[in-house]
């Protein structure tokens, strides 16, 4: 599980021309744009907008103490922004989810596959006749296997034997 | 294999209910079939009325088996005869009020709309909180979601939910990193996991609804019978509003009850388990219904799809009763909007209960749950059998017309083979089959008008009438499209092609005509080519074949106009096919339209509200926060660790719209990878880069 230790604005810059600065601007118009960034994000964690700008003027004023010509600002501003959180809440961005739980603590079994002992139909039909004889003789149906039994025999004996 | 409850109350009474069945099929089968025979020319002495008239045999058992079971249901419905009947309406004593056992309520998700799902969830929870119970039910939400963006919306939309319902310890969400065996894997691993905290878990859909009343009735009911290892509602389908929906709900609504008590009445404890809206033992399912993979390669090998049927027949076999519960209320599902969905999910059903054909002669299982494997498989075959016996009587009707009678054939004959046709029998076979086919609607709204105070929940008698023969004339119409689809599908299964598992379309979008032409222009061309021909060779015939040819030509405009939800709301503001949920929408469903409105009114946190899924995990602080916080961090290879790095150059330089869906969900997985990306995204100064993920 990660806290909010994973949210920290990394000092790492990737490589290539991802990171793209525009050193040709001028830093006023980078710490405006600086200070656009940093409200942003300090609205979309819905703090109070007093505050709001409070934290923006504070980390504007720390980055403007560490951006030359040619730094990026937005970027300083947002580094200084990340300390400045923090200190105000360490856990600000989860404090107004409440404190979720995604799952209760373990508790293991075990579920082993059961066998699927797919038999052949004819064992099938054989299995099931052995079934149904055994049924068929046991009391108290044997007595009426019987009876039937004897008046089909009954039966036979008439139609081929008497009926003709 | 050793069975648990040996002695049943009930199994006598099972054995004569089925052997009655069996009689009331089989007699009006076999006369049917010899009816068939002297209808037909040869009289079925030639080989293919031989094979027509088998085919025909075949269908008839088919469908008088539905027949017999609404019949039924109607008389047990009326007569209040439910001898055996577990769920019942048994008295409740103060004693067995209290619930002692926990429950687990399960919610697997597969790519689903997050914000209905969860208001389906908070809709319970209210319910349950009602019932003053909650404190022995938690919630579990499934994910196997593959999509990244609706990964995210789905941990977002569980958090809203929690803190909307102040459940953080009450609803648990859990994403599967692999989907093994899909849903019932996902069950499983639920069991695997947590199963031994639970004395029983109720399963849902991601779009089922169930009262809370329902549920704790249900509990009690597991409570009072111990023997009893799976309890089924039978979900009443509502909440779609395209025109096939609502026909589909209205035959649910009004048909479905005398089906449900007939197929309890035969079944009694054998019955069915759909996968949903029912309760389950978890001991003994942990035990007895682990699923193992069939042999061979999908479809019909690999994965069993329709894992429900197989283990409610497995905990039978372990010796524990499954129970449909036809009069337990508050039990809600939602039907596929369109055809095409409807379809789709049908694909799916087939190759799965076409796998049960390989289950059918398992040792131990109970012969109904056999003969529950052939019927699902036979829902499907049926389809390929009515496609053959259409075919067979046209090169009949072909041959009988093109083909001189051969009067005196060189066997030795006292008389002349004189070939009869008798066109006034058939109309009487069809006046039989017709019967068979629509009497169980007739009881239906008898029932129906049985009921004191219940028409008026259809809209009333005349709008009821008008609805059924509008739900009739429509089922017809579509019988055959549905029947070349599952035709189709049968095929295309036993030739070995698999089917994907996805999730489902959920809301009521319409089919575009594009769509409509692409799937059901070969139907429409058959139609009008058989047509043609027979109405060339033969036009007796061709009236007779009209009805199912008239489906097929109209498919492409009946799939568009029936997805229409403006059509089908304009029939309800019009009173028809009107059911009483939606005449007087029960509470949970009016929380669940209330919750899903909160939850799809979104905050804008950005400048860009309408950033999706990935990239709100990454730009959004606090959706991105939450993702860190339920994804667990894991050691990878430095290959991979150096794979993952670029990708995440490639999404800064790039945006999210760049990334493929597995890159995107490769990303995901890795929470250092999303926190560096969070933070270099919002590093970006160059306003149209930050732009892409919707910062500017």
């Amino acid at each position: 599980m990660h806290g909010f230790n994973y949210i920290i604005m990394s000092r790492n810059k990737p490589s290539g021309a991802s990171l793209r600065t525009t050193p040709a601007q001028p830093i006023s118009d980078q710490l405006e744009a600086a200070h656009r960034r940093v409200l942003t994000y300090l609205k979309a964690l819905h703090i109070p907008v007093q505050k709001r700008y409070e934290l923006a003027a504070q980390s504007l004023a720390e980055a403007e103490k560490t951006c030359a010509p040619g730094c990026d600002c937005v970027a300083a501003a947002m580094r200084s922004l990340e300390a400045l959180l923090k200190a105000y809440s360490p856990n600000i961005c989860l404090t107004e989810l409440g404190d979720l739980q995604a799952m209760p603590p373990l508790n293991r079994g075990s579920m082993i596959p059961v066998v699927i002992d797919r038999s052949g139909p004819f064992s099938f039909f054989f299995l099931v006749f052995l079934n149904t004889a055994g049924w068929l003789l046991k009391p108290p149906i044997r007595l009426y296997v019987l009876l039937l039994l004897l008046a089909a025999a009954a039966g036979l004996y008439w139609r081929y034997c008497i009926g003709q | 294999m050793p069975r648990e409850h040996l002695h049943e109350i009930w199994g006598r009474s099972a054995i004569w209910r089925r052997a009655v069945l069996l009689v009331l099929l089989l007699t009006p089968t076999f006369f049917a079939g010899g009816y068939m025979a002297s209808v037909l020319p040869y009289k079925g002495a030639v080989w293919h009325e031989t094979i027509l008239v088998i085919v025909f045999t075949l269908l008839f058992a088919w469908i008088s088996m539905g027949f017999w079971t609404a019949l039924v249901g109607f008389i047990t419905l009326r007569s209040k005869f439910n001898h055996f009947f577990i769920p019942g309406s048994e008295p409740e004593t103060a004693d067995r009020d209290k619930i002692l056992s926990r429950t687990a309520i399960l919610v697997p998700v597969c790519n689903e709309y997050p914000a209905r799902v969860f208001a389906g969830i908070a809709a319970i929870y209210k319910s349950l909180a009602q019932t003053g119970k909650l404190d022995r039910f938690e919630f579990f939400v499934l994910s196997d979601t593959s999509d990244p963006d609706v990964m995210v919306e789905e941990e977002f939309a569980w958090a809203r939910t929690c803190r909307m319902l102040g459940a953080t310890d009450r609803i648990f969400y859990r994403r599967r990193k692999l989907n093994i065996k899909r849903k019932s894997g996902n069950v499983a691993d639920f069991c695997k996991r947590w199963g031994k905290s639970y004395t029983y878990m109720i399963v849902l859909d991601a779009d089922s609804i169930m009262s809370g009343a329902t549920i704790v009735r249900m509990v009690k009911i597991m409570e009072q019978h111990p023997e009893v290892g799976i309890l089924q509602t039978a979900p009443k389908a509502i909440g779609r509003e395209t025109l096939i929906a609502r026909m589909q709900q209205f035959a649910n609504n009004v048909y479905g009850p005398i089906f449900t008590v007939g197929l309890s009445f035969w079944q009694l404890g054998d019955a069915h388990f759909w996968g949903h809206n029912a309760i389950l033992r978890v001991e003994p399912f942990m035990k007895y219904c682990a699923l193992p993979s069939l042999p061979g390669k999908p479809p019909l090998g690999g994965d069993i799809m329709s894992h429900d049927f197989v283990e409610a027949a497995l905990m039978r076999r372990g010796g524990w009763a499954v129970w449909l519960a036809f009069d337990l209320e508050g039990s809600y599902e939602e039907m596929p909007p369109t055809l095409l969905d409807e379809l789709k999910r049908d694909r799916r059903w087939c190759q799965g209960n076409m796998q049960h054909l390989r289950l059918l002669f398992t040792k131990g299982l109970c012969p109904v749950h056999r003969a529950l494997f052939l019927n699902g498989a036979f829902s499907y075959i049926s389809a390929l059998l009515w496609f053959f016996f259409l075919t067979l009587c046209t090169a009949s009707a072909i041959y009988q017309a093109l083909h001189k009678p051969d009067y005196f054939p060189p066997e030795r004959s006292l008389f002349p083979n004189w070939p009869v046709w008798h066109p006034e029998w058939s109309i009487g076979l069809l006046a039989f089959t017709a019967v068979i086919l629509f009497l169980p609607k007739g009881l239906a709204i008898v029932n129906i008008l049985l009921q004191k105070g219940r028409l008026r929940l259809y809209g009333g008698g005349f709008k009821l009438i008008v609805s059924v023969i509008m739900e009739v004339l429509f089922s017809t119409l579509l019988a055959p499209v549905r029947m070349l689809f599952h035709s189709k599908f049968v095929f295309i299964t036993m030739l070995g092609q698999q089917v994907g598992w996805g999730g489902q379309q959920r809301d009521d979008r319409e089919t575009a005509w594009s769509d409509a032409l692409r799937f059901h222009l070969t139907g429409t061309l058959l139609a009008c080519i058989w047509g043609a021909v027979i109405f060339v060779i033969n036009r007796t015939f061709f009236c007779w074949l009209t009805p199912i040819l008239t489906g097929l030509a109209l498919s492409i405009p009946m799939c568009v106009i029936s997805s229409k939800a403006s059509w089908g709301r304009a029939l309800r503001k019009k009173g028809f096919l009107l059911i009483p949920e939606e005449l007087e929408p029960p509470q949970e469903l009016q929380w669940l339209e209330a919750c899903l409105a909160e939850l799809e009114k979104q905050p804008p946190a950005l400048a860009a509200p309408l950033t999706r899924g990935f990239a709100r995990a990454v730009s959004e602080p606090i959706v991105n926060a939450l993702h860190l916080k339920i994804t667990r961090s894991r050691k990878v290879a430095s290959v991979i660790a150096q794979r993952r790095q670029e990708l995440t150059n490639k999404a800064l330089e790039l945006g999210p719209g760049s990334l493929s869906r597995n890159e995107k969900r490769e990303l995901l997985a890795d929470p250092a990878c999303i926190a560096r990306l969070h933070s270099m995204v919002w590093q970006l100064s160059d306003a149209n880069r930050a732009r892409t993920w919707g910062i500017e």
